[in-house]
């Protein structure tokens, strides 16, 4: 009896340390990336003296590092910008986002250059949008600003994920990446929430910030988020929350208030069909005397390797009012091979009429994904 | 600046009570987690890439794909099972789990006379995949003096019953690991 017992004992043993040494695993790193090349035609008015039809070809290489040791993953992410000049938007000289990341039974946590928690836990009509992503895709690439400087909420986002918002940078990037540390809950019955704390939201990569004169200092974005199914209908809804201090005039006037915003947005799923919808408010949106707000609105349809949508978005800045809608459809080709078309017809109508430009621009793409 | 603390102390003393919740027994976290992507990352994963759902990956652990524990066969034991499985109309000559080929016998189907058929099944990999699978057919006619001729093949033949061989290996695969 003793012999037998001692026997399993060992056994016993000799699994559990089985279990242990297989519970760290070697950390593995994934290569990825992807190719776009776009072809747009635009027509608008301000065609004068203007070619109506452009390429442009975007690159991208991302590298991942999984790794696991007990019941606490970890690991980083960096997105290389793989292209023959700098990113049009300011996304970043070679990278776009790198992070490192922890992650187990506490949630998830994120540190480095990367999206808030804002930026990616909010909903509104983009998140349905097919092809490069509808109001908040790649129109911005093909449109010409008004003659004048004029200030624009063109993208469905907070502040500091908006970025610049005059027109003469539409699409602008180069605050959405800034050095943060975010935190998700894990999901608890649906329900899940984070928040990022940004030290200085014009400071990203290795820059340093330490300037307390200009731009925004500690940013806080705040997230709460539900995903659910009822019956075979889809249910997710999303609030995001920004705050931020003003220490001072950055670009413009941009930093000379406060930032105070957020967004609420939902998205209803049922047989291959979304519907989503979302407002906006930047009650103070970090240039001094100037608030806005904004709505979206989104139908988007995916069946099989077909996704196409409709997306539209509206809003206001101070005396300035923005309008898009984009109608967009992707096909997939075959694994990683995705060609799409999308037209976008917008309006910028500012006080006055020198920053005016109403048009439509069509683009022609294929992204090749690996 | 005063409402911004208050919020901003609210939030802290919320999130304090979110890493107490994991360890509360009486809320448990979702058996599948997720954390929020970004939107260009969700389109991508939606329309896959060339190099499938792995990557290109370099280290990390070795991936038994469809295994669970150790797998006495030479190759993937869900594409052997499935194999045998969709097969099991025809006669078997050979069957070896470990080299993972399979050569059936010629066959003449009851309701076609005059024409027989043969398959030789080649499994590749441990892994389950649509390139670990080859099938070929062979098809024989009755020429006028009653000899057996060997005559051309329906090309897509064998990638039919590739097609049929690794739906049965994936029902398998969902039914034993649930994935």
């Amino acid at each position: 009896m003793k012999k037998i017992l001692l026997g399993t004992t060992g056994l016993v043993a000799v699994a559990m340390l089985a279990t242990a040494a297989n519970a760290a695993e070697t950390p593995k790193v994934t290569l990825g990336g992807f190719s776009d090349f776009q072809s747009g035609w635009t027509s608008d008015d301000r065609d004068a003296g203007e070619r109506s039809n452009g390429f442009r070809n975007d690159n991208e290489i991302t590298v991942k590092v999984d790794g696991k040791t007990g019941s606490l993953g970890y690991g980083a992410e960096i997105n290389l910008e793989a292209d023959i000049t700098d990113d049009a938007d300011n996304q970043g000289t070679n990278a776009s986002r790198t992070f490192t990341y922890l992650e187990g039974g506490f949630g998830r946590v994120e540190l480095g250059s990367n999206k808030s928690v804002a930026a990616t836990m909010r909903l509104d009509a983009s998140s349905v949008a097919a092809a490069t992503g509808g109001i908040n895709g790649s129109w911005t690439y093909f449109v010409q600003p008004g003659a004048a400087a004029a200030n624009f909420i063109t993208t469905s986002k907070l502040v500091t994920e908006h970025g610049n918002v005059s027109n003469a940078t539409l699409g602008d990037e180069s605050t959405y990446n800034a050095t943060k540390v975010s935190y998700y809950t894990p999901k608890f019955s649906g329900f899940q929430a984070g928040a990022s704390y940004t030290p200085k939201h014009q400071d990203r990569g290795q820059t340093l910030g330490r300037s307390d004169t200009a731009g925004l200092s500690d940013v806080i974005d705040l997230g709460l988020g539900y995903e659910g199914t009822l019956g075979g209908v889809k249910l997710a809804a999303a609030g995001t929350y920004e705050m931020a201090d003003g220490e001072g005039a950055l670009a413009g006037a941009f930093g000379t208030d406060d930032v105070k915003a957020w967004n609420l947005g939902a998205v209803v799923g049922f047989m291959g069909f979304d519907v989503a919808g979302s407002y906006g408010d930047w009650s103070d949106s970090g240039i001094a005397g100037v608030d806005g707000d904004y709505w979206t609105a989104g139908l988007g349809y995916d069946m099989g390797p077909i996704g196409a949508s409709v997306t539209y978005l509206t809003s206001d800045l101070g005396t300035s009012e923005f309008e898009n809608i984009v109608l967009g459809a992707d096909y997939k080709l075959a694994a990683g091979l995705t060609p799409y078309a999308e037209v976008s017809f917008y309006d910028f109508d500012a006080a006055g009429t020198a920053s005016d430009n109403e048009g439509t621009t069509f683009i022609l793409g294929t992204q090749v994904a690996f | 600046m005063n409402a911004t603390r208050s919020i901003a102390r609210t939030f802290v003393a919320l999130s304090a009570l979110l890493f107490v919740l994991p360890s509360c027994s009486f809320l448990k976290p979702d058996a599948e987690q997720q954390y929020p992507k970004t939107e260009e990352d969700r389109r991508k994963d939606e329309r896959g890439k060339i190099t499938g759902d792995a990557g290109i990956t370099l280290g990390g652990p070795k991936e038994n794909d469809g295994d669970s524990g150790k797998n006495p066969l030479g190759v993937n034991s869900f594409l052997w099972r499935a194999t045998l499985d969709t097969l099991s109309f025809l006669p078997i000559t050979t069957a070896d789990p470990f080299g993972g080929t399979v050569l059936t016998d010629w066959y003449e189907d009851p309701e076609v006379k005059g024409e027989r058929h043969k398959l030789n099944v080649l499994i590749l990999d441990r892994q389950l995949r649509a390139d670990s699978l080859k099938i070929t057919a062979f098809r024989q006619t009755k020429d006028k003096a009653g000899n057996w001729v060997d005559a051309p093949s329906d090309a897509k033949l064998g990638r039919k019953l590739e097609d049929t061989v690794l739906t049965r290996a994936r029902e398998l695969r969902v039914k034993q690991l649930g994935y």
